[in-house]
């Protein structure tokens, strides 16, 4: 089997073809993991595996989480289900820049998502080159930041999903988590702006005012589309990122039209 | 010939075939004029046209402006050249509405790609009236009476002489457009202020005129307002500056990177 790479951008992005992810061997595997961590986020399209398949194809890269907040799928607590519009009554869509569970002691080293109902138009994700977000800081904000620690939490973003009784347990069972606020890559080496609006609370030992200048000024420059990719979605296109070096936003341009992902998580190991 | 318009996202954009830009008729022109105000950033290609034909092309939609900052073509004033190679590094990396400066600015530029890296250079749009949609009612009701000063001095000011600089502020003093603008014939209202060029806000400190850029522009910055074009040689993009904001990646260097565009004179802004 021989792997096609496509570039996106000159910074982020690549389609991929020439792969049936529903016959995976372990040098397809590798192979597509050394083009994961060169492009960061890459595009797979028409791939009509059944959600067994899909779950062993991220078992690949890792071990899979169960997210404690979101909506799952019967017997396959591995898969985190994304939907709005139609006839949910749900109109969330994740379009703040974020990277996934950074929330959690060991966040996610990637994530695989799978277009199941895509409108005709919108809906698309972005995501950007958290690292050349980094690169193009000026040496005075490199300095800056390079030793700072933040915190991240996740009760912004999901604290009203507990209900009242599991509050208590819930936050004792994930407890707000420090992280470097610029974290190393730990098989690329690359360093990558790792806060968030969603998740990162503040950063440790400056004031809130400077907190607050940091945290908009990092997210200005994940906001720059010259280090952005934006892929464009079909029914059983899988789209997987590095969340160690990427950040994505989600469109909520397509409400109130129907959208339905589904997406497997790899476990990652304690930023540094 | 009907044209056939697909649109790229749920908010902006549109690619549009069944078109030769060589041989446009008044119907068809008709056809592109009501899909250029509904999706207000349209995407031709494969467009093998002469630099005669994208000025007539150009002129069937207005006056062309002049740009007394840009590289000219030679013969070809109406023609802003926009040129980055390994040496000159440049692309127009900030959100924008096209020549904002003036006292009737741009209503739309129609942007060719003649030399185009194979990877990168890709332009994002914003639709600066789906970010203004998206405001809070108390933002609203703060920015929609305000008044910005425009100026281009902070943007191509720099590429002058004092003696050039103080020439051309006589001949293009600052100019006063409303922060919320009403397009003139969809009525639509939409965000008119920009970093690149918009100095002060009227009646404002500094600190509030920067708290209010740093707002609109974020609203601007969401990628739900947007659209992402990728570019191949003989690709036209039409874009309405009264509508849109955009934004050259710059991601590309040092690959060459050479786009040309013709600018139509708008009215002025209320």
């Amino acid at each position: 089997m021989s792997i096609t790479v496509s570039p996106l951008t000159a910074s982020i992005g690549a389609e991929i073809s020439g792969i049936d992810m529903a016959d995976v061997d372990a040098a397809c595997r590798d192979e597509l993991r050394k083009i994961w961590m060169d492009h960061k986020v890459l595009v797979l399209r028409n791939q009509p595996i059944t959600t067994e398949q899909h779950i062993a194809f991220g078992r690949m890269f890792g071990d899979l989480e169960e997210h404690p907040f979101t909506e799952g799928i019967e017997d396959h607590p591995e898969i985190v289900v994304l939907e709005a519009g139609g006839d949910t009554g749900k109109n969330f869509v994740a379009a703040g820049w974020h990277s996934d569970v950074t929330w959690r002691a060991e966040p996610s080293l990637g994530s695989i998502l799978r277009g199941v109902a895509v409108p005709e138009v919108g809906g698309d994700t972005c995501f950007a080159n958290a690292c050349e977000a980094y690169n193009r800081l000026s040496d005075e904000w490199k300095a800056r930041v390079d030793e700072l620690v933040a915190v991240h939490d996740y009760t912004a973003v999901f604290g009203r999903r507990v209900p009242d009784e599991e509050k208590a347990a819930t936050r004792e069972k994930y407890p707000p988590q420090r992280h470097p606020v610029v974290r190393t890559h730990p098989e690329t080496g690359e360093k990558a702006i790792y806060t968030n609006i969603g998740f990162t609370t503040h950063i440790e030992g400056v004031s809130p005012e400077e907190s607050d200048t940091i945290l908009r000024h990092l997210e200005l420059a994940i906001r720059n589309p010259s280090v952005q990719c934006r892929v464009r979605w079909q029914p059983d296109t899988f789209v997987m990122w590095d969340n160690r070096s990427t950040q994505h936003a989600a469109t909520n341009d397509f409400l109130p039209a129907y959208r339905r992902m589904e997406r497997v998580t790899v476990i990652g190991d304690r930023p540094f | 010939m009907a044209i056939d318009v697909k649109r790229i996202t749920a908010t902006l954009g549109a690619e549009v075939s069944g078109v030769d830009l060589a041989e446009v008729d008044a119907d068809t022109f008709e056809q592109l004029r009501k899909a250029w105000l509904d999706h207000k950033v349209l995407v031709i290609r494969d467009q093998h046209i002469s630099t005669e034909q994208h000025i007539a092309f150009g002129r069937m939609f207005g006056d062309l402006e002049i740009h007394p900052f840009a590289t000219g073509l030679e013969d070809y004033p109406e023609i802003v050249k926009i040129k980055s190679t390994a040496e000159h590094r440049y692309a127009a990396s900030n959100w924008h509405s096209d020549v904002t400066w003036r006292e009737e600015p741009s209503m739309g530029s129609i942007l060719r790609g003649v030399v185009i890296p194979p990877v990168g250079g890709d332009t994002c749009f914003a639709d600066a009236g789906a970010a203004y949609d998206r405001l809070k009612p108390e933002w609203k009701q703060r920015i929609d009476p305000l008044v910005a000063v425009h100026d281009f001095t902070q943007t191509f000011g720099r590429r002058l002489s004092p003696e050039a600089r103080a020439e051309k502020q006589a001949e293009y003093p600052p100019a006063r457009h409303p922060v919320v603008r009403t397009h003139p014939e969809t009525g639509e209202r939409s965000i008119y202020t920009n970093r690149a060029f918009v100095s002060e806000i009227d009646g404002l400190s500094p600190a509030e005129c920067e708290e209010v850029l740093d707002h609109l522009e974020r609203q601007i910055m969401n990628p739900s307002v947007q659209c992402r074009i990728r570019w191949a040689p003989d690709t036209f993009v039409m874009w309405d500056n009264r509508a849109v904001q955009h934004n050259a990646t710059n991601d590309f260097f040092p690959e060459t990177r050479h786009v040309e565009r013709v600018t139509i004179i708008g009215d002025r802004p209320f």
